[in-house]
Formats: C-alpha cells, sequence, structure tokens
C-alpha cells in the first residue's frame, strides 16, 4: 500500500524541445512512494514531453523537479539512474543490435551491486529473456523487447521507473501481461509514472491519474475516479480544456 | 595474379585500418570527416620523429628486426604515435567539432573537416617539408619471402598485414566481448538511450577519437612502412578510406573492414585490366556497384 509520503514533484514545469517554444505550460504533479501515477491526455497534450523533462532529455524552461527533495534540475541523463530514476522510452528502447544478454550487461552498468548478481536476478524474473539472452534485441517480438526494456530498467535497483506508452504496438494479450508486470513492479515498492494511450487500461492498474491537454494540467485525483468522470472524454475529444484559446 | 591478390590485400588491410575510424566517427557523431585521413598522416610523422629521438638516444634500438626493415625503436614509436594522434583526434574534436556540434548542422561540420584537414596538411608540410620521407630504406634491398621470381613479397609486407589484422582482431574483440564495447556500439545504435542507461556520451566520444585516431596512425605507419611518406599522403587516401567505410556500410566496424580488403582488391585488379591513369577512380566505381545493388552498403542499416 502507498505511503503518503510525497516522493517525485514536479511544479510548475515549462519544458520544450526549443527554448523559448515550450509544449508544456507550468504542468505540476507529485507520485508517491510505491504508487503508479498515470498521465493521459489527448495527441498532443505533452505526456511524453513531460517523461522526458523528468528524464533529462528535453529543455526545461522554468519549474522544478525534486526526487525525495533532492533537486533532479539540470542533472545529466546518464547520471539519473543514481537518484534512483529510471526511463522505459516508448519506442527503440532496447539496443537493437546488441543481444539481450549484452544488453542487460550494458543497463547493469549503473548497479550498486555487482552486474553478474543483477543480470542473474533479470534473467530468474524473466524466463522468456533468459531463453533468448543470446538473440540480437532485433529478433524480439514486440512484447519481448518491451520485456527486456523493463528489465533493463528494474536492473539498476531504481525506486521509480518512468514508462512511456509501454503497451503502444502491443496485441492486447502483450498489453495486458506488460501492465500486469507493471502493477507486480509497484507492488515491489518502486513507483510507477506512467504515461498512456490506452487509458481505461492503465487506469484499471493505476492509484491516481493526472489528465493532460495543451501542455497544461486538466484534471488529477484517484484513478477510479477519472475513469468514472464523463468530462474525461470531453477533454480528451476537445470540448473541455483548461487554458484553451 | 597472386601478385594483385596480395598487393590488394596489403593495400585493402590499411585502408580498412584507417576507414574504421572513419566509420565509427561517422555514425555516432554523424558527420563525415573530411579530416580523418589527415590523422594517417600525423599518425605516420609522429611516428617518423619518434624513430629518430629514440634510435638517437638508444642506438640499439635501432637495429633491424630479423629479416625486417623495422627497428625496436620503430615499434614503439608506432605505439606512441599510435596514442599521441588518438588524443589530437580529441584535441582538434575539442577545438572545432564539439563546439559546432552544439550549435551547427551535420553539413557545417562537413565543410569544417575540409577546412581542419586543409589545416593539418600544411602543418605537417611546414614542420617537415614538402619532400617525401621513409622510415628506412632498408626495405629496398629486402629478401623476398617467396622464391618465385614473379611473386615480389617482402617480410615487411607480411609484417604490415599481421599487424594490420591483429590490431582490427582487437578492436573486434573490444567491440563484441566488453561492456565498454557493449557501450560504444550502444552510442553509434541510440545515443539518447544509451543515456539512459547509464552511459556519459562526452567519454564515449572522447573513446572514438581515441580509437579512431590510434588507428589511423597505425595505417599511416604500416603506409609508410611500404610507401613513404609525403604530407599529402591524407590526401591521396580519403577517397579511398571514404571508399571502404561506404561499401561496408556506415557504422559497421565489420563493414569497414570488408570495405577497405574490397576497395584494396579492387584497386590493385583494376590495374591489371585499366590504364594506371584510371586508378583513382576505381573507389568511386566501387561505391557506385556497392550501392546500386544495396543502399545501405554490405552491412550498413537503413536510418
Amino acid at each position: 500500500m502507498p505511503d503518503a509520503a510525497p516522493f517525485l514533484n514536479v511544479s510548475d514545469f515549462t519544458a520544450g524541445y526549443k527554448r523559448g517554444l515550450p509544449i508544456l505550460h507550468g504542468v505540476s504533479m507529485h507520485v508517491n512512494s510505491g504508487e503508479i501515477v498515470t498521465v493521459i491526455g489527448p495527441n498532443g497534450a505533452g505526456k511524453s514531453t513531460l517523461i522526458k523533462a523528468i528524464a533529462g532529455l528535453v529543455i526545461v524552461e522554468g519549474g522544478a523537479i525534486t526526487l525525495e527533495a533532492r533537486n533532479l534540475l539540470g542533472i545529466a541523463p546518464d547520471r539519473l539512474g543514481r537518484f534512483g530514476l529510471s526511463y522505459v522510452p516508448q519506442t527503440a528502447n532496447i539496443f537493437t543490435t546488441l543481444s539481450v544478454s549484452q544488453n542487460l550487461a550494458l543497463a547493469a552498468r549503473r548497479c550498486r551491486a555487482a552486474p553478474e548478481t543483477r543480470i542473474a536476478a533479470m534473467l530468474d524474473l524473466f524466463p522468456a529473456l533468459a531463453e533468448r539472452r543470446s538473440v540480437r534485441g532485433g529478433g524480439l517480438s514486440g512484447g519481448q523487447r518491451q520485456v527486456l526494456a523493463i528489465a533493463m530498467a528494474l536492473i539498476a535497483e531504481p525506486r521509480i521507473i518512468l514508462m512511456d506508452e509501454p503497451t503502444a504496438g502491443l496485441s492486447p494479450k502483450a498489453s495486458q501481461d506488460v501492465l500486469e508486470l507493471i502493477g507486480k513492479i509497484a507492488g515491489d515498492g518502486v513507483s510507477v509514472l506512467l504515461v498512456e494511450q490506452n487509458a481505461r487500461m492503465a487506469l484499471g492498474i493505476s492509484d491516481r491519474a493526472y489528465i493532460l491537454a495543451d501542455g497544461q494540467n486538466q484534471m488529477d485525483g484517484p484513478a477510479g475516479d477519472i475513469l468514472d468522470d464523463p468530462a474525461v472524454a470531453e477533454i480528451y475529444l476537445g470540448g473541455r480544456r483548461k487554458g484553451a484559446a | 595474379m597472386i601478385q594483385a591478390l596480395f598487393d590488394g590485400v596489403l593495400v585493402g588491410s590499411i585502408l580498412s585500418l584507417g576507414a574504421i575510424g572513419l566509420t565509427l566517427v561517422m555514425h555516432i557523431l554523424r558527420f563525415a570527416n573530411f579530416s580523418h585521413a589527415e590523422l594517417l598522416s600525423v599518425g605516420a610523422y609522429c611516428a617518423l620523429t619518434f624513430d629518430a629521438v629514440l634510435s638517437g638516444i638508444a642506438p640499439p634500438l635501432a637495429n633491424l628486426i630479423g629479416p625486417f626493415s623495422m627497428s625496436a625503436a620503430l615499434a614503439l614509436s608506432t605505439l606512441a604515435a599510435a596514442i599521441l594522434t588518438g588524443f589530437t583526434a580529441v584535441l582538434i574534436d575539442r577545438l572545432v567539432f564539439r563546439r559546432l556540434r552544439d550549435t551547427a548542422g551535420p553539413l557545417t561540420m562537413v565543410f569544417a573537416s575540409f577546412g581542419v584537414a586543409l589545416i593539418m596538411r600544411n602543418l605537417i608540410a611546414l614542420v617537415f617539408g614538402l619532400r617525401t620521407e621513409r622510415f628506412t630504406d632498408a626495405i629496398s634491398f629486402a629478401t623476398m619471402v617467396s622464391s618465385d621470381p614473379l611473386l615480389l613479397i617482402k617480410p615487411d609486407q607480411v609484417a604490415i598485414l599481421l599487424i594490420a589484422v591483429a590490431a582490427m582482431a582487437a578492436l573486434h574483440l573490444l567491440l563484441t566481448r566488453t561492456t565498454l564495447g557493449f557501450a560504444l556500439r550502444a552510442v553509434a545504435e541510440n545515443p539518447t538511450l544509451a543515456q539512459v542507461n547509464g552511459i556519459a556520451l562526452p567519454s564515449m566520444i572522447r573513446l572514438t577519437w581515441i580509437i579512431g585516431g590510434g588507428l589511423a596512425a597505425i595505417a599511416g605507419v604500416l603506409y609508410g612502412i611500404d610507401n613513404q611518406l609525403s604530407p599529402v599522403m591524407g590526401r591521396d587516401l580519403v577517397l579511398s578510406l571514404f571508399a571502404a567505410a561506404i561499401v561496408g556500410g556506415l557504422g559497421s566496424v565489420t563493414g569497414a573492414m570488408l570495405g577497405g580488403f574490397i576497395v584494396g582488391l579492387a584497386s590493385s585488379f583494376a590495374i591489371l585490366l585499366l590504364p594506371a591513369g584510371y586508378k583513382p577512380a576505381i573507389p568511386f566505381l566501387v561505391i557506385l556497384a556497392t550501392l546500386y545493388i544495396r543502399p545501405n552498403g554490405l552491412f550498413g542499416e537503413a536510418r
């Protein structure tokens, strides 16, 4: 059960891919320890930009981000693992020219524990990867790639994982498996910040949710309430947006 | 025929060494570096200088090794030149390319590399003069390995081939057996994902230049042993190096190795069929023929 201590805190975030052209306009949100928080919204809402901004991959022009009260702004993406943060990109989230073992070995460079121990732990946790440890990443199915990407994030023993549309392009069965896996990860005490197009499925496993549109906060609350709120459909269809012109 | 085959393989091994660094830089830093071939000249002239100094300080090191026209001084000088050339490449990156990477596009980088090539070439000419140099004249009097009077293979040429293959094998092991090699390949494939997985891009970029510069220096020394050193040797080799990298497929180290041998063999065999004046056109013909069949080169992937 998640506790009440705020873990990741994002406040008044203004960020984008080019300086002076922000995609996010003053977005605020937080994730408590052990929670699954989902960010949903229509296409172009800025969901992926938000997660990339937290991961240090886009230009942040204003606002603050803290992880357990430690400032993360300006920290290089390659150093965020030391703060207990892992990120799983939406696409191209594994190295297709490297084998499964090599992908894991590379990700294990961030581990505090012996890399061999962590690689063995991941192969135990995901038997499907163990069977294909010598297969190049490019030879895996969409679902297997997603599992490998999540294993690469987990191998560093993070305290929070950011996931950008982990079910994109997957079959309904594979999507369900990935979401179940996310539920298990959170059950082990790792916080998860999820960006998803597949709102209904994602909200089904989440504790809380934020809705973004036009790069701004629109709604937030417990996932169950969001799921049942008729205003959500309106926001998706563009009928009711805070701050829209 | 066998002579053309051997000559092609020999030249190919040197081109392969040079092309590996070129393809790594092109793939990781996303620009065609026309100054890369000048690193062969830098390496060769560094080794020439170190060799002269070492031979002067410790004359026994200048003694030739067995049937070869190489000395221990030259071997040590080659190692020192590889290290120095690697760091020269890092310095050039810091002074020129890194500044442009942050602010300019790939085309600006290409034009800058032309400028860097001109500066490097003329600096070498300024210091060493325009005349050609040799590491040693002993190679001219070397006893042939083969007893067949029509097959001219010198012991030094066998050594050149073995050294080049050993350097390529060492790099192959680094890239396929070590986490550092995985990291380099990861950066080449997806720099953003590499960063997310804890790989610091600046240190990988430095390593790329050091490896590329080091191999270029070894290639330059090997070329100088079999031929001669001149400030324009980089200019003479640049198109063949690009041909090797493009034929092999940009970003593929295996491709660059194979591409070097293909270009070397094509140039060598072409002399049997065409007037020598057509030799400079051979790399272009090889590029055209390969890209016609495989648009991304032999081992390249669509990007």
